[in-house]
Formats: structure tokens, C-alpha cells, sequence
């Protein structure tokens, strides 16, 4: 039962009051049209799935609404940081 | 059997007689005895049967570790079929009775059977028989002998409660180390949670002979307890903590005992910053020849029937020990004025101070002796004593007292990963690193004097916060000293030497397993049964490892453990259910004229909502009444109540670049009062909604999700504004549940709407298909749009949820003359079907994109990029024979929803498939018609295929799925 | 041709009723409050001045807080998103006025009265019964007196206000208040009861 502190209404949220959003830092190409098949199948796809430090995205959704960024360590299940969706995790 | 109730002594009310029966015996107990007690003090022998072998078994300890006191219990509060004896407090009028014996636990016919086929009850039975030779010849039998009682279909009308909360210090055990701890709390400031599953403080003190601080320890308890309730502390009795999980996060079952029982449950939810695993420990059994006789206890409830209960579990005692607390269950017993028991110890040096204190009161000791067997069947009369060299000797006795250590409670630790390693000093698994912000003390971390104990609880306490506070001191005479292992009884037949009782696991069990190359830890349990049990393998687990490791030549420690899981002890499905039952399970939603579609006899289905399927008003059963209703929104008017129509304002500057990038469709070039229809997909191109989109000014869009997806779609838009465009200029107001919303469809859907007052143009010209307006409709702000979903002339009109009702009453009536009717859902989606329009989730999957219902021509107009564009290009979303969306009519029978397509060539299953019917029903203008996704449907028009449904294979051509009205005359008009 | 309006429970507008299901408190249905959402396209900041000057209502910027005038409370929903109380006549021109300051609709007040059911708890039990619903940022430290949140209660979303010690009045959504009622009429104050 994770807990997070939302980085934007600074409420402890309990695991029912968040909704999980996968990896984060993943790019969207800027250029879709652009982009090779290969490149929008890795950004489409494929994820690091690492054991130990995680970047994740989740959403205050039982509160503020508010997406932010997560380092959590899958073994374990610590929180190693919050930050807000605009900042990268440095954890 | 012959435990008895002593004449003094106990902490329990003598003053206060309860009568209840066991079996439909009348006996009589006391306040304060648990079940366990109270049957033992009125001499019970044999309170239940043995889950495989049906063997006779009796109350074997005072806790809920006992894995044998297992009865259907009746109080004043209802029935339940299996609790555990020690965990029941008595109250008058109790009744208990056995629920593994046929037709009673003295006289069990199963037994005689079962020890017919107990040979082939043996480790991996399960396995093997459900292989080999053809399981449903045991079925019948295994299950009648097998369970702990049958619930008896009846509503359990216990009061539940939640409750969550938070503190600073969670002290889970209120024994001498959880007590210190708080001790040593007193007066920081913080804000403890002290828990123990007794109804009192006090853990072991409740039957130990210790004096703490100068006084008798449970004088000391009371004085702890009490400054910590002083202090703003919570004390939680008859509670259990019955999870650990991430985030310091616990579960606890609180219960309510009154003077009829068990009255009510709570569970809380609790989250605390540091923990205090004050969780002490059990004692372990020792595993020999018929170690399972009714007359078998563990040594430390021993002391506890005594001193606690004042119950003398039989008249003489024997105590099988390895370890130096076995003397104290000897002089306890010798003090409560029982014959003088004999102690069997299998160590060749045990501690002089001990023997020379039993031998003063008379007590014989054997030491480095074991029990090879037991004499008396139902019940105990004498132990085979075997020492050193071989000697045998018969001791009478018809009790024995059982401790081959202690087992740590380290249930909750493991529960969050610790790992449980081997301690040599106790001989035991205990958590060398515990989670963060976890304290361990007392018992639960292998102590085993009085002394450590309370230095543990006190040095938790100042780990959390430093205080002035000083450590407890304790004076106590004799403690248990180290444990010297004895696993298994050197004499003696494995197969009688019970090491599981709850699921008849024996020693020569756990060697089959080890034999058949089941060895590690979570195989052998898996294999065996072994700790399988309700009781978790509390009393069994570590024994079994230790038999197993000496089969296989390893150390204890390399064997390893099982893994701990949540709950600590067995819970009521009630308490977790809480309200959640009958109309509390699922939150329903209503709509705002759900009593109007009652009195009109709707049938409520929950589409999310409680949405009416069809009504009973319009026909006495369900075809006919959809036909009815079908038939008024071709020729007249149907009503129908599309209230959870998703409703997402997209408002702001930048709302029509926001907006054009979800929809496959281009809405940059969708004027003020118009509407387009289109689809939205993921980014990896695949449809997860469809909808309609109204420009209401430049900078507001009015977005209509479908109603299962109202609230994602509102929060897929947020998610996209936050997380990938977070500098446009839009805004997200999702307002689903403020407007009412009625369709009206049908021909005459104009004159009615004319009757309801629309403030606006409603003429054919002033109000073209796909337009939008806003104004008032009955005098209240209203918003309408012309959309069909049925291919008739169609409105939409949104008002306040408060006019719903009236709004609902007015068309209806209003409406009467027109042949206006209430349309139900399942009219609705025929509907919608003739037409061959698309019902998500229903004609599309997982794997449906635009491409494959038709909409090539709209994605390859678009030329701004939108979610999904690009995987649609992808060349799996661009090959060649994906399914598409095509309508079939049947050419032999009736087609069937959910039928299988067959591949070309093929006339049988099996073969593969080439798609299935996503939506078939019976059309009054059509006939039977339906829509499927068919690999390359859109290439195979007029082509008869193959359907496999309900075992019958038929024929269906590939249409268009556009069954009435394909010129769209209807729509227009 | 006029429509009536009923609130969500099924009394007139304007009104507040009891609800004598529930039992453990005293439980009223409040359908003399009304509501508008008010979004905006940036971080609140940025807009407050103007919204506030149309609302006539200062506009709380921090999580919790609730801004009171004699006739509007202004919660705080989101960083862009408000929701303000007011009496149910006032919903229109309370829209219009925040429209009519923000012509491209970098801010946007909407209909909101209708989106929600309003509950007021009284009574001692009212936190034990909340607590049995709602998680933890329903903490005694960080729920005072005169703030509201957001938070799941009952398994659903709701808007809690705690206007005294024992007084609570609670936001849920039009469509779930049937559920609400009867999920409060359905709990138990047995523990507190018994001591």
C-alpha cells in the first residue's frame, strides 16, 4: 500500500487515492511524421522494467488531479523521491 | 482426559458463572475463560477429528496457534462454522460444536474408513491422485472427510466498522517488551498505538510468575497501560494486527465482545511512522510417536490454563522439554496443587538451579530422556520414556506439556520482505534486518529472559526518541535458557510422529517429499500441506524444515522458510465486506429519473449506471416490449434517458488545437452550433472511444465520451494537458452529472420538441442534422443537439440535473398522442445496429483502429497529427486482412452473437478462425441481422462464411452493415 | 410549459431536509447549495485578481483552504480549478459574470449546482463515520476546522468541508448521493457505543 506525498497539494495519498501511469520520461517524438517505425515502436512499447530504482508517473487522482514523478524502488517498495511533472527525478 | 477447574487461582471471575454446551453438553464456565479453557476445565477429551486421518484431537493450546480447537460457535450475535476455541471468549448461552467428526467426534464412523485408505494419504496425495488414476473416485469421499465446518447460508449480522488512522508509534504486543517500549515512550509526545490480541495487557505476565519494578508484573502492566492512555495513547485489546504492508501501512481487527458474544468488527486501516515488534513468540511442539493424543499440550499454554485460567488441563502431568522452561510449567503446576508431574528432559546438562528447584518440590526429572510413545488412544494415560541407553520406561500421566523452544511471531516483519534467518542460541527464525522504521523486541527476536526483554522494549522505545525515562527491572527466579534441538524422536515410527496437526502432516510425510526431491522450502509446503493450515503452520513449520533438512543432509539455516503472507490469522470475509454487500457492493449510480423509469417498470441493468434494458410498460416481456419500443422510434417517438452521456467542456484559447489532436476526425474547421462524430484512440492507434464533439464558440468544445468512458476521457484530455502540452491555453470541465439529458427519436421527434418549449428555431432548416444550439427548453437553460444514434430524426437535449425528472414526465406525456414511449437500452443499441453504427467495446477490441471500421478516407483528410496517428502507419496496423468491421445476414439460421468465423475452407471445428460476430439481433424491419469483425471483411462483400456458435455451425453472407434507411432519408428529414 | 426542480434526495431547491435513515448523527440534505466550477488555462495565480474582482471572492491558492464571503465559500480544487459555493439562484449570474470578464475563456466558470449532492453531518460520531470511508489525508493534524478537500469517501468522489468540530458538509455527486445516504444510514457507532 504505497503512500505518496503529492508534490502538489502536499497530502500524503494513500495508494486508493492515486492512479498509476508507467514508466516516466518516456519522449513523445516531436515529429511523428517523422519519426522512423522503429523509433514510435520504442516510444510506443518498450520500457526498462529495471529491478531496483524505477521512474514512474502517477496521478494525485482522489485529490488535486495533479500528474507528477515518482523514483520507487521495486524491490522494496521506497519512495526515493517526488518531484513535481516539470522536473526530472535525479534519484 | 481430565482437566478440571482448580479450586483457586486464575484471573478469572469465579463469581460469575456461564452456562453454555459443547456438543449439546451443558457445562459451565467463568467470565474471563476463553472456550479453550472452559471446555478443558469441564474435562473434554476429544473435541475434534484429524483433517486426513480423522484421529482423535483435543484442545492443544490457550492461543490461537492451537491447530486442532477448531468449532462451529452460536452466540448471541449469529453463527459462525469454524473459529478458533482460544480466540472465543465465553458468554452465557454459548454453544460450541465439533466440526470435523461424523456423526461425533468420540464416534467417528469416517475414521474407520479413512484408516482404511490412509496409506495413500500420503505427501503430494493431491498431486498424485488428482493425475492418477481418476480423481473423482476419491472426490466424494476426500471432501465429505475433509474442511473445518460449512457455513449455513445465513446472513451474518455482526455490525462492522471502519476505521482508518495514522499514529507515530505502532507497539504491535502488549507484553513485557511492548510494554517497556511504551514505558519508555511516556512522556515524548508521541502518538502511540499499543495492540495485542488479548483482552488484556500483559502478554506472558498474565500467567509468568515476575515481579517488574517492584511489583507483580501485571500491576506493572495496568500502571503502563494506564500512563499511556494518560498520555493521549490508544490502547487497541482483542485486536489483531493482521497485515503489514509498503508505507508502514497495517490492517488491524478490532472486536466488540458484549455480554451475547461477538457483536461487532472493526477494521482499521492504520499507517504509523515507527513500529514496535513486541510480538513474542510460541512455544514449539516436540515430534514424536503419537504426539498427537488428545492429553497433548504446549508447555507454555500450560502455564497459561493455569495461572490465567485456573484450569488444570489434566490430573498429572508429564513435560517434554529441550529447554529450561519446561521446569517452570513443572513448579506451576506443582504450586496449583496437581499430582506432581515428572519432567522428560533431552538434554544431558540442564541448568542445576532448575533441577535442583523441581526436585525440591518432588519433581522427577529423566534427563537426556525422550518419549518414544504414548498408551491410551482417546486419551492419555502413560508415556514410554526412553533414555540415553535405551532404557524404556512407562511414566502415568494423562497430560503432557510440550516446548522444544520457541517459535518467533515474525509474521508481520516477513510480511514486508525481512528475511527470516536461522538463530543458533534459540534455535529458531528470526528477522535480522527489519523493515524501516521497525524496532524488535522481546520474544519475537529470540530473547528468552525476562531481563533482555525488557531492555529490548525499552532501547526500541529510545531508538525512537531519547527520554528520561528508565529501563523496567525485572526479578524473576528462572528463565528458559538456550534451546538444544530435538527435531525428531530418535525411537518411534515417523509415520506416527504428527509434525503439521491441522493437516495431518507426519515426519514421514515431510521425508517423501524430500525422497521425491521436493526439498525446498516452498515445494515441501506445497507438496506436503505442510503449514498449509488455517493456523498457518504456526506450531509446525520450523520442525518440518528441520526434518527436512536432516533428510537431505543440510543445515536448518540453508533449508530456509516459507514465505509469510497476510492476514496473521484467519479474518471474517464480513469484516473485510464491511458495508460492501447486497446494494452497498458496488457504488450504483443513479440517473435523475430513476424513480420515474421505475413506475414506468424498468428493467435496471448497471451500465455504470442502473439504466433501464426495457420497460414493462411497453410490453409484458422483454422481445416484446423491445419491439414495441423499436417500432414507436420508426413511426412515432421514443424517449430515451441518455443522462450518463459523458459531457467534457474543452474551453480556453487554444481548445480547438487541444481538442483536434484526440479525435481522428479534423475539427479544426467545425463552426460555432456544429457537430461532428468521430473516434479517439490511444497512441498506439487503437479506438478507445467514440463520441460526438460540438463547437459551442471558438474556444469551447463540448466533447460527448460515451458514458462508460465519461470520466476517463475527461481525464485522458487532463492527462495530455499536464503531462505533454502543459503550456497550451485550455482548460478541462467535466460535467457529466450536472445535465440531465433525454433523446427523443423518431419521426415525430419535432412535434414533441415543440411542445416543450424550445426557446430557439427547431425547423428542419434552423436546426440541420449535426447542429447544436443552446437556449431554454420548459423555461430552464438547455443545451440541444441534433445527433441520431438510432438513423432517425433525433435530438439530445441536456437540462440541469433538477429538471431531469420533469424534463422525463414532460416528454412523456406531452408526447402521448405522438405515440411517444420510455426506450429502454437494449431497443436503443438494436437501433442502432439496423443502422450498422458502431457500439464500442462491443464492435471494436483491442486491437480495432479506424482503419478497420471504415474511417480510412477521415484519417488519411487529416493532415495535423493527432493520438494514434502514426501507429496507424505502423506496418502492422497497415497490412493487409486485419478483421474489419462488416454486417452479415443470415443465409440458413438465425445468426448468433459471439460466433466464431471459420477460415476459408473449412466446414468443422476445429480450425482457425478468421473473426466472430461483435452484435446480432432480431430487427421488426430487417429481420435477424448482424455486424463482425472479419479478417479482410471489407474485401469479402457478398462472400457466405461459415459461423461456429452453440455448437452448431450455420451460414451468413457479408453485407454492408447498413441494414434500413441507407440513403439516410430518415435522418435528414 | 415551466419544468420543477427536486434535488438529488427529491426535495425542492433552496431547502435543507433531514434524512432520518441515518442515525448516528444528525444528517441533513442540503439543497440550498449551489455550485460553479471555475478552470483555468494557467496556474491559478495568474488569474486571480480578475476572478476574484468577478466573484467578488478572493480565490485560496493553497490546497485546503476555503476563502469566505457572507454568500460564497471558494474552494480549492486543483492548481487551475475552483469550485465556489453559493446560493442556488446566484449559479447563473455567477457564470456570467466570470464569462464576461474572460471573453476568450482563458478562465471559465460552468454549471455546477446539478453536478453535486450536498450533505451536512452533525454530531459527535459524524468523524468516526467519515473516517470509516476516507483515507489519509483525513488526518485530526491535517483536517482543521474550515478547510475542504478532495478525497474518495465511501469508495467514491467527494468534496469535504469541516465547518466545527462536529460539523462536516460533504460534496458527492449527484448521481451516487442515493449510495451515499445509504452507506451512511448503513454504518454502526457500536465501539463508541460500548464505552
Amino acid at each position: 500500500m504505497i503512500v505518496l506525498n503529492c508534490p502538489y497539494c502536499g497530502q500524503d495519498r494513500h495508494e486508493e487515492e492515486l492512479t498509476y501511469g508507467g514508466e516516466a520520461e518516456i519522449i513523445r517524438p516531436l515529429e511523428p511524421e517523422e519519426a522512423s517505425d522503429e523509433l514510435w515502436t520504442e516510444y510506443l512499447y518498450f520500457r526498462t522494467n529495471p529491478k531496483g530504482t524505477h521512474h514512474e508517473q502517477w496521478c494525485c487522482s482522489g485529490g488535486c488531479g495533479q500528474w507528477f514523478k515518482v523514483a520507487r524502488d521495486t524491490v522494496s517498495h521506497d519512495i526515493l523521491e517526488v518531484v513535481t511533472f516539470d522536473k526530472r527525478l535525479s534519484a | 482426559m481430565s482437566g478440571y477447574r482448580l479450586k483457586s487461582g486464575g484471573r478469572i471471575d469465579r463469581s460469575k458463572p456461564l452456562n453454555f454446551t459443547f456438543d449439546g453438553r451443558a457445562m459451565q464456565g467463568f467470565a474471563g475463560d476463553t472456550l479453550s479453557s472452559a471446555i478443558l476445565a469441564n474435562g473434554v477429551g476429544t473435541i475434534g477429528r484429524s483433517f486426513k486421518y480423522h484421529r482423535p484431537r483435543g484442545i492443544y493450546a490457550a492461543g490461537i496457534e492451537d491447530p486442532n480447537a477448531m468449532l462451529e460457535v452460536v452466540d448471541g450475535h449469529g453463527r459462525e462454522p469454524g473459529l478458533r476455541a482460544g480466540q472465543v471468549h465465553l458468554v452465557e448461552g454459548l454453544q460450541a460444536r465439533s466440526v470435523t467428526g461424523w456423526p461425533s467426534p468420540q464416534f467417528d464412523l469416517v475414521s474407520a474408513a479413512t484408516r482404511l485408505m490412509s496409506p495413500f494419504m500420503t505427501a503430494g496425495f493431491y498431486y498424485k491422485t488428482l493425475k492418477w488414476p481418476n480423481w473423482s473416485w476419491y472426490e466424494e469421499a476426500v471432501r465429505k472427510a475433509a474442511g473445518f465446518g460449512a457455513p449455513d447460508g445465513t446472513v451474518d449480522g455482526r455490525q462492522r466498522e471502519y476505521r482508518h488512522a495514522s499514529c507515530d508509534v505502532l507497539v504491535i504486543g502488549a507484553g513485557p517488551a511492548g510494554l517497556a517500549a511504551v514505558s519508555s515512550l511516556k512522556g515524548s509526545g508521541r502518538d502511540v498505538v499499543l495492540v495485542d490480541h488479548a483482552s488484556s495487557a500483559g502478554g506472558a505476565l498474565r500467567w509468568e510468575a515476575a515481579q517488574i519494578d517492584g511489583s507483580e508484573g501485571m500491576i506493572w502492566a495496568d500502571k503502563v497501560v494506564a500512563d499511556c492512555q494518560a498520555d493521549g495513547g490508544q490502547v487497541l485489546l482483542n485486536t489483531f494486527v493482521t497485515g503489514a504492508y509498503e508505507g508502514n501501512y497495517f490492517t488491524l481487527i478490532e472486536s466488540l465482545v458484549d455480554h451475547r458474544g461477538l457483536k461487532a468488527e472493526r477494521i482499521w486501516k492504520l499507517r504509523a511512522r515507527e513500529i514496535i515488534m513486541a510480538t513474542g513468540a510460541v512455544d514449539r511442539p516436540l515430534v514424536y510417536q503419537n504426539n498427537d493424543r488428545p492429553g497433548t499440550f504446549l508447555s507454555t499454554s500450560v502455564r497459561q490454563f493455569i495461572s490465567e485460567y485456573g484450569v488444570a488441563p489434566g490430573k498429572r502431568l508429564a513435560i517434554f522439554t529441550n529447554n529450561d522452561s519446561g521446569y517452570l510449567t513443572a513448579l506451576q503446576a506443582a504450586a496449583a496443587g496437581m499430582a506432581t508431574p515428572v519432567v522428560i528432559d533431552t538434554r544431558s546438562a540442564p541448568s542445576a538451579a532448575h533441577v535442583e528447584a523441581a526436585r525440591e518440590k518432588g519433581i522427577e526429572v529423566f534427563v537426556q530422556s525422550q518419549v518414544a510413545d504414548v498408551v491410551g488412544g482417546r486419551g492419555l494415560r502413560a508415556v514410554r520414556v526412553v533414555d540415553q541407553a535405551g532404557k524404556i520406561r512407562t511414566v502415568s500421566c494423562d497430560a503432557i506439556a510440550l516446548t522444544g523452544g520457541a517459535t518467533p511471531m515474525i509474521h508481520l516483519a516477513a510480511h514486508r520482505g525481512a528475511k527470516p534467518i536461522y538463530d543458533e542460541a534459540s534455535a529458531s527464525f528470526v528477522c535480522a534486518t527489519l523493515p524501516k522504521g521497525w524496532h524488535g523486541a522481546g520474544a519475537a527476536t529470540g530473547s528468552r529472559e525476562l531481563a533482555d526483554v525488557l531492555a529490548q522494549g525499552h532501547a526500541a522505545g529510545q531508538a525512537i526518541v531519547a527520554t528520561v525515562n528508565s529501563a523496567p527491572v525485572a526479578n524473576v527466579a528462572l528463565g528458559m535458557g538456550d534451546v538444544v534441538p530435538m527435531w525428531q524422536a530418535k525411537t518411534g515410527s515417523a509415520k506416527k510422529m504428527f509434525v503439521d496437526l491441522q493437516n495431518d502432516v507426519k515426519a514421514s510425510d515431510v521425508q517423501l517429499a524430500a525422497q521425491e526431491n521436493y526439498i525446498s522450502a516452498e515445494h515441501l509446503k506445497r507438496y506436503s500441506t505442510l503449514g498449509m493450515g488455517t493456523d498457518q503452520g504456526r506450531t509446525s513449520n520450523i520442525n518440518g524444515l528441520a526434518i527436512m533438512a536432516a533428510a537431505t543432509g543440510r543445515e536448518v539455516a540453508k533449508v530456509g522458510t516459507t514465505t509469510f503472507r497476510p492476514p496473521y490469522t484467519a479474518t471474517r470475509m464480513g469484516a473485510i465486506a464491511h458495508h460492501r454487500q447486497n446494494d452497498g457492493f458496488a457504488p450504483r449510480r443513479r440517473m435523475p429519473a430513476h424513480s420515474d423509469h421505475a413506475s414506468n417498470g424498468a428493467q435496471f441493468e448497471d451500465f455504470g449506471w442502473q439504466r433501464p434494458d426495457w420497460y414493462t410498460k411497453n410490453g409484458s416481456d422483454r422481445e416484446a416490449a423491445v419491439g414495441i419500443e423499436m417500432t414507436a422510434v420508426r413511426t412515432g417517438v421514443g424517449v430515451f434517458d441518455a443522462s450518463p452521456l459523458g459531457k467534457v467542456e474543452v474551453v480556453g484559447p487554444d481548445a480547438r488545437v487541444f481538442i483536434n489532436k484526440f479525435y481522428v476526425s479534423n475539427l479544426a474547421t467545425l463552426k460555432p452550433g456544429r457537430i461532428r462524430y468521430s473516434v479517439m484512440c490511444h497512441d498506439d492507434g487503437i479506438i478507445f472511444d467514440d463520441g460526438v464533439v460540438a463547437c459551442v464558440d471558438d474556444n469551447f468544445f463540448l466533447a460527448g465520451p460515451t458514458s462508460g468512458n465519461a470520466e476517463t476521457v475527461g481525464a485522458w484530455f487532463e492527462r495530455w494537458r499536464q503531462t505533454e502540452w502543459p503550456d497550451m491555453a485550455v482548460a478541462i470541465a467535466p460535467v457529466t452529472s450536472n445535465w440531465a439529458a433525454i433523446a427523443l427519436a423518431g419521426p415525430k421527434a419535432r412535434d414533441l420538441l415543440a411542445r416543450l418549449s424550445p426557446d430557439f428555431d427547431i425547423s428542419g432548416e434552423g436546426f440541420a442534422h449535426m447542429h447544436f444550439r443552446e437556449g431554454t427548453i420548459g423555461g430552464v437553460p438547455a443545451r440541444a443537439a441534433r445527433v441520431s444514434f438510432t438513423g432517425e430524426l433525433q435530438y439530445e437535449i441536456a437540462v440541469p440535473a433538477r429538471y431531469g425528472q420533469a424534463l422525463m414526465q414532460a416528454a412523456l406525456s406531452e408526447g402521448a398522442d405522438l405515440g411517444a414511449v420510455p426506450v429502454g437500452m437494449e431497443a436503443w443499441l438494436r437501433l442502432r445496429l439496423e443502422k450498422g453504427y458502431l457500439h464500442l467495446g462491443a464492435d471494436t477490441n483491442g486491437r480495432t483502429t479506424p482503419l478497420d471500421i471504415g474511417m480510412g478516407g477521415v484519417v488519411m483528410k487529416k493532415a495535423a497529427d493527432f493520438i494514434g496517428k502514426r501507429a496507424l502507419s505502423l506496418p502492422y496496423n497497415a497490412s493487409e486482412g486485419r478483421e474489419e468491421l462488416v454486417g452479415l445476414k443470415p443465409v440458413d439460421a438465425p445468426i448468433k452473437i459471439g460466433g466464431r468465423i471459420l477460415a476459408d475452407g473449412y466446414a468443422q471445428i476445429p480450425c482457425p478462425s478468421i473473426g466472430n460476430v461483435t452484435s446480432a439481433c432480431d430487427s421488426p424491419l430487417a429481420g435477424n441481422i448482424a455486424m463482425a469483425l472479419i479478417e479482410g471483411g471489407s474485401k469479402r462483400m457478398g462472400e457466405k462464411v461459415k459461423i461456429y456458435a452453440e455448437g452448431k455451425i450455420t451460414e451468413a453472407e457479408v453485407c454492408s452493415p447498413v441494414f434500413v434507411d441507407p440513403q439516410n432519408e430518415r435522418l435528414h428529414a | 410549459m415551466m419544468l420543477t426542480a427536486v434535488s438529488p434526495m427529491g426535495i425542492a431547491i433552496g431547502k435543507s431536509a433531514a434524512l432520518p435513515a441515518i442515525t448516528v448523527v444528525e444528517a441533513q440534505e442540503r439543497s440550498d447549495i449551489g455550485a460553479v466550477l471555475i478552470v483555468t488555462t494557467r496556474d491559478g495565480g495568474g488569474f486571480a485578481e480578475t476572478l476574484s474582482k468577478a466573484l467578488g471572492c478572493t480565490l485560496p491558492l493553497t490546497h485546503g483552504d476555503v476563502l469566505q464571503t457572507v454568500d460564497k465559500r471558494a474552494i480549492w480544487l486543483t492548481p487551475r480549478s475552483w469550485i465556489i459555493l453559493c446560493a442556488p439562484d446566484d449559479e447563473a449570474d455567477l457564470v456570467a459574470a466570470i464569462n464576461k470578464a474572460f471573453p476568450d475563456r482563458e478562465a471559465n466558470a460552468s454549471r455546477f449546482s446539478d453536478a453535486l449532492a450536498w450533505l451536512t453531518l452533525d454530531g459527535e460520531a459524524a468523524e468516526n463515520l467519515l473516517r470509516q470511508g476516507s483515507f489519509l489525508s483525513f488526518e485530526p493534524l491535517g483536517f482543521p476546522i474550515g478547510h475542504g478537500k478532495r478525497t474518495p469517501l465511501a469508495g467514491i468522489p467527494a468534496i469535504i468541508l469541516r465547518e466545527s468540530e462536529a460539523r462536516w458538509t460533504i460534496g458527492v455527486e449527484r448521481s451516487r448521493a442515493q449510495y451515499f445516504c445509504t452507506w451512511l444510514a448503513g454504518l454502526t457507532n457500536s465501539f463508541e457505543a460500548a464505552q
